[in-house]
């Protein structure tokens, strides 16, 4: 009876906050936000699983709102969790232990473009789409162009440190901002030093890019922008080997050239999406797209000598109309009826990044451990290797199992084995827990195994901004109450 | 729910995909996730197998929707959420959980629905014409006379019976049986795109009934037209441009009047939604505030005139608080001859 009073005092003082009709109880509402893209969310309740729900769901319609929102929330003691557009993968905006869901929606505004310095300033409610077409209207773009641009939110991206298609010349999320006002989990409001490069100091926006929510919401951020760029160009290499593939883009990437973009895609990602979606009637052995953009004269010129390098490697050239169909229609496999969301199969996707030296033994080490012990379930280990840097780049494995459980427990418990397994041998080989969707709930178990004593770092900055570890408790794998 | 059993397939497919939240009005104008395509197709997968139950909430969300089908557009399949979502409405009329208000704007069209009366329309001519609103039936006729054809005109007075089969509710197979039986055989001219895209869907003989749009473009490069040479910004009816996928007829009459057209965002056959009309029965501020952004969209033009092609959208958008002036298809053209 108590518990009645309180949440009838807390949802009327949220109702103060933001305004009644920006606050929800209703049951459809907690229901479609007990989920959000992840396998394990969405699979518990396809099966029946009892839904993880939150009690409040509020829109703030601005950053003192979200304030007042934190701070009460800190004197009720109820878990705060931040979200965008819902469509992580990862089960990072998902309320598991009850509390307050701040959906950012609302806050999508663009705030500011600065055509002099080059830069846009948006609440991180908006969604990327919406903030790239409003750019291209006005001949500028973030040049941010992630597979789920059109379903996830500029605050998503930034929790999570997200990658684009174009990262490798223009960097991730993270290389991208140049400050961030951020709600801490006091409720005080912050921003960030005007640029990121100085000697005033550590960078302050360092710690909340990709802390997803466990340190403080970040409700506004000023991005660089670019002008649209005069000419692209696209190519598609094919390779006799994986390896032939991986090293032509690592010797590209330490020549000091600047693809926008190379792709490589293994055996059977090259079925899976080259021919499947792409429609493209390709060999088997390592399939790449390379493409640049800029200025034409020097595109062409950047293509001629990464040329010279994939011809060293034997790489074939197919031509540009491969290159350009990927261009056109690489969203295409996001969307039904392509999209394995759209299905009841058991898959994953463990991405990661390294050093190019372990590039290649990370990806061998994933596919023969999955393949092999799990062979009893039918599993198929397939992969592109997308976003590539002069250091190194990411691997994006997918896993599908073929004969998976009926059983929803076993299912689960299945999914979260391949996961462990393949994420751990990814770490054990010099990779990293994740390259860009974020943590949630799935990965946490691993974040000490990846850390080490270093987790402590991370703990003690929760204790100081969080003593009350209402900030989305349970992501991150950071030690709470 | 063996109505919405019939869209199995569409469920399936979007009842985790969020790709196309993006373009859905309901979902902007409420920001809730609940109200999005991806929202209601986890709804209905819950539903179907039984790990949800409808109650009064839920159901109200089925009828937060345009169903303007913008969302289906993103995919590259057959799905159609907007039929699965009006498909839920039929089972929901079914499981008689209809909300009250939706039931009495239903009595009231049943009620003044003259397709359902003991005696149905009796009328003869070349051709027919389907209006509803009182507005329409005039201009009509003028455009008629001048191009000497004797039109059959129905009115069907302040609502359309489309509203009937987008309500969910069965009478409307006897609205599209009384229909087909008027003036059988002969081309009938559609007011309503709601009501063309139903007669397409449903109809038995969908082929002899032709949008309003589509007749002016047909029939006005052999009419004595005046010139306006004036500029105006488009709104276009989801259900011409989706639903009917005729996105060139409208701008084909503006053409011939020689009324140029400042581009808003979201056009042909990414058009927004107005926030009419099921919408509006349900949540009336949901429905303004998507009309709201549609407007704020047109204003965004510069231009000062909105032209619209359906009655509906004409009633969501005059009156607005932008400066702008609403006109209709039908007066614009009938006003040069």
């Amino acid at each position: 009876l108590s518990k009645t009073l309180q949440e009838f005092w807390i949802l009327d003082e949220l109702k103060d906050i933001v305004g009644p009709e920006n606050v929800s109880v209703e049951d459809s509402d907690k229901d479609i936000y007990s989920i959000d893209v992840s396998l394990p969310t969405r699979t518990w309740a396809d099966r029946g699983g009892l839904r993880p729900r939150p009690d409040f769901i509020v829109f703030p319609g601005c950053t003192e709102e979200v304030s007042e929102v934190v701070q009460l929330a800190n004197r009720y003691d109820i878990p705060i969790i931040p979200r965008g557009a819902g469509a992580g993968s990862m089960g990072g905006s998902v309320a598991f232990t009850g509390g307050i869901i701040i959906d950012m929606k609302r806050m999508n505004k663009v705030v500011r473009l600065d055509e002099f310095s080059y830069n846009v300033t948006a609440q991180t409610g908006i969604m990327q789409i919406h903030l790239e077409d409003w750019l291209n209207d006005r001949g500028y773009t973030t040049k941010h162009y992630p597979a789920s641009i059109y379903c996830s939110s500029l605050g998503g991206f930034l929790a999570c440190r997200g990658s684009g298609h174009f990262s490798s010349k223009y960097g991730k999320i993270e290389d991208l901002v140049l400050n961030m006002e951020v709600v801490l989990p006091d409720g005080t409001i912050i921003n960030t030093l005007p640029v990121p490069n100085h000697s005033a100091g550590p960078s302050l926006e360092k710690w909340f890019l990709g802390s997803e929510g466990i340190f403080g919401i970040i409700t506004q951020c000023t991005l660089k922008i670019k002008k649209l760029p005069e000419a692209y160009r696209f190519k598609a290499v094919m390779f006799d080997s994986l390896h032939d593939a991986l090293e032509t883009a690592r010797k590209i990437m330490i020549s000091g050239l600047k693809p926008a973009v190379i792709r490589i895609y293994d055996e059977g990602d090259t079925q899976q999406i080259i021919k499947n979606v792409l429609g493209e009637d390709v060999e088997a052995g390592g399939y790449m797209i390379i493409g640049f953009d800029g200025f034409k004269e020097v595109v062409e010129a950047e293509e001629n000598v990464a040329k010279k390098i994939w011809e060293e490697q034997n790489g074939r050239d197919l031509g540009a109309d491969p290159g350009y169909n990927w261009w056109k229609n690489r969203f295409n496999s996001y969307f039904p009826p392509y999209t394995l969301e759209s299905t009841r199969e058991l898959y994953c996707v463990v991405d990661s990044c390294a050093l190019h030296e372990n590039v290649e033994k990370i990806y061998n080490a994933m596919k023969s451990l999955i393949e092999t012990k799990f062979a009893q379930y039918d599993v198929k280990f397939i992969a592109h290797f997308s976003h590539w840097y002069d250091w190194g780049g990411s691997i994006y494995p997918h896993y599908i199992v073929g004969k998976k459980p009926q059983d929803r427990d076993e299912f689960m418990r299945l999914n979260n084995e391949i996961w462990c397994a393949a994420t751990s041998a990814c770490i054990d080989n010099g990779g990293l827990l994740n390259e860009h969707h974020g943590l949630g709930v799935q990965l946490s178990r691993l974040m000490k195994k990846q850390y080490g004593p270093a987790i402590k770092v991370l703990e003690k900055l929760k204790l100081g901004l969080d003593p009350n570890f209402i900030m989305n408790p349970g992501k991150l794998g950071v030690k709470g109450k | 729910m063996k109505h919405t059993q019939e869209y199995i397939k569409t469920v399936n497919e979007w009842r985790n995909c969020p790709m196309a939240n993006y373009v859905c009005a309901a979902l902007d104008a409420s920001k809730t996730e609940a109200n999005g395509p991806k929202g209601k197709m986890f709804f209905l997968s819950l539903l179907i197998q039984g790990h949800m139950d409808w109650d009064d909430q839920l159901v109200k969300r089925f009828y937060e929707c345009c169903l303007c089908n913008r969302c289906s557009g993103c995919g590259f399949g057959d799905t159609d959420i907007a039929a699965a979502v009006n498909a839920a409405r039929f089972d929901i009329e079914e499981l008689d959980m209809m909300p009250q208000t939706v039931k009495d704007y239903i009595k009231k069209i049943k009620d003044a629905n003259l397709w359902l009366k003991a005696s149905p329309v009796d009328a003869n001519g070349d051709i027919g014409f389907i209006t509803f609103g009182g507005k329409h039936a005039a201009l009509f006729d003028k455009i008629a006379k001048t191009a000497k054809v004797k039109a059959a005109i129905v009115d069907e007075g302040e609502f359309d019976s489309a509203l009937l089969y987008e309500l969910g509710t069965k009478d409307y197979e006897a609205v599209v049986k009384a229909i087909d039986g008027f003036l059988p055989g002969k081309k009938v001219v559609v007011d309503s795109p709601h009501l063309a895209l139903v007669l397409k869907k449903m109809s038995y003989a969908p082929q002899r009934y032709q949008t309003l749009a589509a007749y002016l473009a047909e029939v006005l490069p052999g009419l004595p037209v005046k010139k306006i040479s004036k500029t105006v910004t488009l709104h276009e009816p989801c259900r011409l441009v989706r639903g009917l996928d005729d996105e060139e007829s409208l701008r084909k009459v503006l053409d011939i009047l020689d009324v140029k057209i400042k581009e808003m965002r979201r056009i042909k056959e990414d058009a927004r939604c107005c926030g009419g009309p099921t919408i509006k029965i349900v949540n009336p501020v949901m429905s303004s505030r998507i009309a709201d952004t549609r407007l704020t969209m047109a204003a965004e033009t510069g231009a000062t005139e909105v032209v619209v092609a359906c009655s509906h959208c004409f009633d969501n958008f005059e009156g607005n608080d932008k400066k702008l002036s609403i006109t209709d298809l039908l007066s614009l053209v009938a006003g040069q001859l």
